[in-house]
């Protein structure tokens, strides 16, 4: 009697454990076998996940995502957004767990070798992608195929204060000097010229970046990262680029050091600061902050006078290779192209579009992402072009630099990372 | 049913043991596994590459200076968690009014989320005392602390005693209340001052509860993670990157994974190796009552 509830109790303390154990999974499994009930009645209900990685677009997506509920009934697509979705997505994909659709960021290096591992669903040809201006499906093809549905793109250049501009009666600078007089003057008025944030290493690493294609042009500034000659110590590029660095050190808040992203947008939000060197997507940010002066964009003054714009492609999709329901999934990925979506995504998230015949209304960085057609006046980043990951270590060495004034270190750090 | 009896207890041990095998063993092998690999954390395939990762690790200059910076904080964190809570528990002991209002304040800390903590410090150094340095008109202070590089350090410290002596003063508390008053009637009538009182009667019982909080803080400071990458991100530059945000930093943001885990094998060995040299050189000071 007394053996028999030990084994009882025994038994049941380890089936507790198990089945908290599998919680998780046993949930999942549950969702599944609805779904496969609702499959197997009259109407065919299918269920998909898009994995949305811009938390930018999560409203705009939801409402996408009601219009296409109505025109396919049987298709139920469930948006997925969460904190650090880098690493959650690589994860999952890690874990054979991929969701149907996921939005990522195809002109990286991490998107390439994860599609070279056949992660992704090979779209070349495809029916997909026949609304995206092909000029755009260039730049993120791997081994010749289409493995993502670009959709808008992104562009870097320096957000300006137009009210203060022209009451301080600055016209806006075309030259790498006349960013210096424009920065000087602005310092003489009392204000700050640039509002940066050197404490987060990405903003550094994005500038930086669009500093170099500018001061030596992209070929040059590609070829020194690709030469294992070209010793960063030696090399004209980097000290044109450590000149400019200090300058906008110089010119920036007493504290960029101690300075967040959203630190720097207040400032240059609130006025205090006269410009802001961002990507296009910190217009959200600007507007939330309360902005109230009318600003605009200008490139990354050049010795030329003609600033070129860095950019890449910004919202894309992938659908899995493994997805249960590829034809939903591409049936979604294609609504997404269509002319009604794709201008309704451009008239609300502002972004340039990449579908044929669409273009967003953004006075703000109008100056800027026109340029994206213009021959000569775009180029990509320069990191897609890197091993994976080099381009957080590049922010976090460059800011590191902008923090600490060690000129050796950066360098020495360049020459060991790219394998001089 | 006699054979029942005798192995009964090790079937109530399954389940912590099933828990420990599927949440500690299991990856703890698998991570050894990965370290001997060259798998980046995005390919579907690796190849197994032997030690070799381990040679890279001794040759990394990153390596170096994080666990500089690591035993510099742990030891910091070792040292003043001992000390000041040792301190903090001596007078919560003395307090006779208000005594568990005192206790209680003390003990919220712990409560938080190592993260929540460092979120809201994050904000008060970025903004609070900025406002506060601009008031008084010191320049140091009128800056973000956390993006200072002689400041950093002390910065990330100063949050994780805020929070981390919480525990430790409880658990020195009621250490002091196990010491028994004859003992210290004793002495002072033996004519022992204070402090004699306090070294060889009351010290002796404070030995298994110091060996206790030595490892805890140990651990804590070797394997710093939570505030750091809250607060200053390892930055600035890499002044403040812990071995623990190392590892994350390696397999996360550099897709070097299997590089990560060889990392953190060794930060294992070393934690095991500091553990156990501290155990057997204080379990010889303990008192045996």
């Amino acid at each position: 009697m007394k053996n028999k509830k030990l084994w009882i109790i025994s038994v049941l303390a380890l089936v507790l454990v198990v089945a908290g154990c599998g919680g998780k999974s046993s949930g999942g499994n549950a969702g599944e076998a609805q779904g496969a009930n609702q499959g197997a009645g009259k109407e065919e209900q299918v269920t998909i996940e898009i994995f949305n990685q811009k938390s930018e677009v999560k409203d705009y997506l939801n409402q996408i995502i009601q219009n296409f509920e109505t025109e396919n009934p049987n298709i139920k697509v469930n948006q997925v957004q969460v904190p650090d979705s880098r690493k959650v997505l690589y994860n999952r994909l890690a874990s054979n767990d991929a969701p149907d659709i996921m939005s990522i960021f195809p002109n990286e290096s991490d998107f390439r070798t994860q599609a070279g591992s056949d992660f992704f669903m090979d779209l070349t040809g495809s029916d997909v992608l026949a609304n995206i201006n092909p000029q755009f499906l260039e730049g993120v093809k791997v081994d010749g195929k289409d493995y993502s549905a670009p959709l808008t793109m992104n562009a870097y250049g320096i957000f300006y204060n137009a009210a203060k501009f022209n009451e301080l009666g600055l016209k806006v600078p075309t030259t790498w000097a006349e960013l210096e007089q424009t920065a000087a003057a602005i310092k003489e008025k009392g204000s700050i010229p640039f509002a940066t944030s050197f404490k987060a290493s990405w903003s550094v690493g994005h500038l930086t970046e669009a500093l170099l294609t500018n001061a030596v042009g992209y070929e040059t500034a590609d070829k020194f990262f690709q030469d294992p000659a070209a010793k960063a110590d030696s090399d004209p590029s980097i000290q044109k680029l450590l000149a400019q660095m200090d300058f906008i050190g110089a010119n920036s808040q007493l504290d960029a050091a101690g300075a967040d992203y959203p630190d720097a947008v207040n400032l240059f939000a609130t006025g205090q600061a006269l410009m802001l060197p961002q990507g296009i997507w910190a217009v959200p940010v600007i507007e939330q902050a309360g902005m109230e002066d009318e600003y605009k964009m200008f490139p990354i003054p050049n010795d030329s006078g003609n600033g070129v714009v860095v950019g890449g492609i910004d919202y894309a999709l992938a659908i899995s290779a493994n997805t249960k329901h590829p034809e939903e999934a591409q049936k979604f990925v294609k609504f997404m192209t269509e002319q009604q979506t794709a201008q309704f995504l451009a008239d609300n998230e502002k972004s340039p579009s990449t579908i044929t015949g669409i273009k967003a209304d953004a006075p703000q960085t109008e100056d800027v992402t026109k340029l994206l057609s213009e021959e000569g006046r775009f180029y990509p980043w320069l990191h897609f072009n890197w091993k994976a990951g080099l381009d957080s270590s590049w922010g976090t060495e460059t800011s590191a630099y902008l923090i600490l004034n060690d000129k050796n270190a950066l360098l020495k750090w360049i020459n060991q990372e790219f394998g001089k | 049913m006699k054979t029942i009896n005798r192995y009964a207890h090790y079937l109530f041990t399954l389940p912590a043991l099933l828990l420990y095998a599927v949440f500690f063993l299991y990856p703890m092998v698998n991570g050894f596994l990965y370290s001997l690999s060259d798998w980046d954390g995005l390919s579907k395939t690796s190849h197994f590459i032997g030690v070799d990762n381990y040679v890279r690790l001794a040759q990394d200059d990153r390596i170096l200076n994080s666990l500089g910076f690591t035993f510099k904080y742990a030891f910091g964190l070792i040292v003043l968690t001992v000390v000041l809570a040792v301190l903090i528990a001596v007078l919560l002991n003395r307090v006779r009014r208000f005594q568990s209002f005192y206790r209680t304040t003390y003990f919220i800390p712990a409560v938080l989320s190592m993260i929540t903590v460092g979120l809201i410090f994050n904000q008060l150094f970025s903004q609070a005392l900025p406002a506060f340095g601009k008031a008084i008109g010191s320049d140091v202070l009128s800056r973000n602390l956390l993006s200072n590089p002689d400041w950093a350090f002390f910065g990330l410290l100063f949050v994780s005693l805020w929070q981390g002596l919480a525990i430790p003063t409880l658990l020195f508390l009621a250490a002091l209340q196990s010491v028994p008053k004859d003992l210290i009637e004793a002495a002072s009538l033996d004519g022992a001052t204070p402090w004699q009182r306090f070294r060889s009667v009351v010290i002796p019982f404070l030995i298994p509860t110091l060996n206790i909080v030595v490892i805890l803080s140990a651990k804590s400071g070797l394997t710093a993670f939570d505030y750091i990458m809250a607060m200053t991100g390892g930055g600035p530059g890499r002044k403040t990157e812990s071995v623990g945000l190392l590892v994350y930093n390696f397999a996360f943001q550099e897709f070097k994974f299997s590089y990560a885990s060889s990392l953190a094998i060794i930060l294992f060995v070393i934690i095991a190796i500091v553990s156990i040299v501290q155990i057997r050189s204080m379990s010889r000071l303990e008192v045996n009552a």
